[in-house]
């Protein structure tokens, strides 16, 4: 049987055209296709979302509003007018304080274990004279002048004008309500006055204490809606006891 | 970047050189105004032809044009942004200084400055609003051009105007169709 002979040359091709290659038409280069005039449907695209910007204008003018309220409070109990404030709004700065206060108290606490004993702070220099220890009190408020409180001459003047003059019974009446409280305020050119009120019950609950420019004290408590006073000889403006 | 209009026409019929729509923009910002004063500004621009949309940027570095056929843009799209995020941040840095102000006691500047963020914060919003309008070709590959007002030119489109383009885009595939139904 005999197998088949291979060609293993290569193939020659038929010879190509190559002197007429196909010409395409001449182009115009700068021709311009001018379209018809269009007469669009205006159904098509013509319908926009609501565009108006008002509702969130009105939105941001409210908001500011209600962002304005309790800066304006904040704003006049920093000016010593807090007197004006709602008990709502002492209970929520109190709350506030006592959260910061809180936690400034945890910090000193890390602080106290941690660092070295330090050289004992220099005396503070407190307001000896009448009138100096009742501007040492303006604007103060019970954070400032309590016990624990962290303005030493507020505080001092405090313990030396007012409670130092109470009896028991009217600081223990007057401790129940040293719960949130207005800073001292001129209540009349001549007699400064605070209030602290249990739970924030101002005018139902609380205490109010004045001192007059010479030095006079006088105090009232309000329980369960009904007053009773209490005032130094020579204090003048009773009138101004249980007034509110 | 936004870019701020330098030309805009929108019209039914064609222009001369058979021009529908035609948007030239350049980059915003002064000095970019003042290249453009010399002829030196990055600048894009958008024309739609009855045949063909054209879209162009060029910039310092060079240029890039794209011619499309109609038949190969897949969409035209346009919009509005508005940024309400820088306008909250004007609003709050105010706000920050209003409560500053209240803890000093100065109630007239808590005032003061809380109406002042309010209408900056306002401004911001309505005037830095950005529009966009561009082109998808059947490659999905977009031309967009983010627009949004001139304070220099002050030039300004709405979006009823960018509307008004993609109706006339839309009239012009229907003119395409009826034309190879006849």
């Amino acid at each position: 049987m005999s197998s088949p002979s291979l060609e293993l040359g290569p193939r020659k091709g038929p010879s190509l055209p190559h002197d007429a290659p196909p010409l395409g038409p001449a182009l115009n280069v700068s021709a311009q296709v001018r379209g018809p005039t269009l007469s669009s449907n205006q159904s098509v695209g013509a319908q926009l979302p609501t565009l108006s910007v008002l509702p969130y204008v009105l939105a941001a003018v409210l908001l500011s509003a209600l962002l304005l309220v309790p800066l304006l409070y904040l704003s006049s109990w920093r000016s010593g007018e807090g007197a004006d404030a709602p008990p709502w709004y002492l209970s929520l700065i109190e709350i506030a304080r006592q959260h910061i206060a809180g936690g400034h108290e945890m910090e000193e606490e890390v602080q106290a274990q941690t660092a070295e004993p330090q050289e004992e702070a220099p005396a503070i220099d407190l307001p000896r004279d009448l009138a100096s220890q009742i501007a040492a009190l303006a604007g103060k408020s019970c954070h400032n002048f309590l016990e624990d409180g962290d303005d030493p001459a507020a505080k001092y003047a405090f313990e030396q004008l007012i409670w130092s003059r109470l009896n028991k019974e009217w600081q223990d009446s007057a401790t129940e309500r040293l719960d949130v409280c207005t800073p001292f305020k001129w209540q009349t050119p001549q007699v400064l006055s605070v209030m602290a009120c249990a739970k924030g019950a101002c005018g139902s609950d609380d205490v109010k204490f004045y001192i007059s420019r010479d030095g006079k004290v006088g105090i009232d408590v309000t329980a369960n809606g009904s007053c009773t006073q209490a005032s130094e000889e020579g204090f003048a403006p009773t009138e101004l006891l249980c007034s509110r | 970047m936004a870019l701020v209009i330098k030309k805009f026409f929108v019209s039914h019929e064609p222009r001369e050189d058979g021009v529908y729509v035609e948007i030239q923009a350049r980059q915003s910002g002064f000095f970019s105004w003042l290249f453009a004063l010399f002829g030196l500004d990055p600048n894009y621009s958008l024309s739609i032809l009855f045949d063909k949309v054209v879209y162009q940027a060029s910039s310092i570095s060079g240029f890039n044009k794209v011619i499309l056929p109609i038949h190969s843009v897949s969409s035209i799209y346009f919009g509005t942004v508005r940024p309400w995020g820088k306008a909250l941040f004007w609003f709050l840095l105010f706000a920050f200084g209003a409560y500053a102000a209240a803890e000093m006691g100065e109630t007239k500047w808590v005032v003061i400055s809380i109406v002042v963020g309010l209408i900056v914060a306002i401004l911001v919003y309505i005037l830095n609003r950005e529009l966009t309008i561009g082109v998808t070709e059947v490659t999905a590959t977009t031309y967009p051009l983010v627009l949004k007002r001139s304070v220099i030119e002050g030039q300004e489109i709405s979006e009823a105007k960018l509307a008004e383009i993609s109706q006339i885009f839309v009239a012009l595939l229907d003119a395409h169709k009826a034309a190879q139904q006849h």
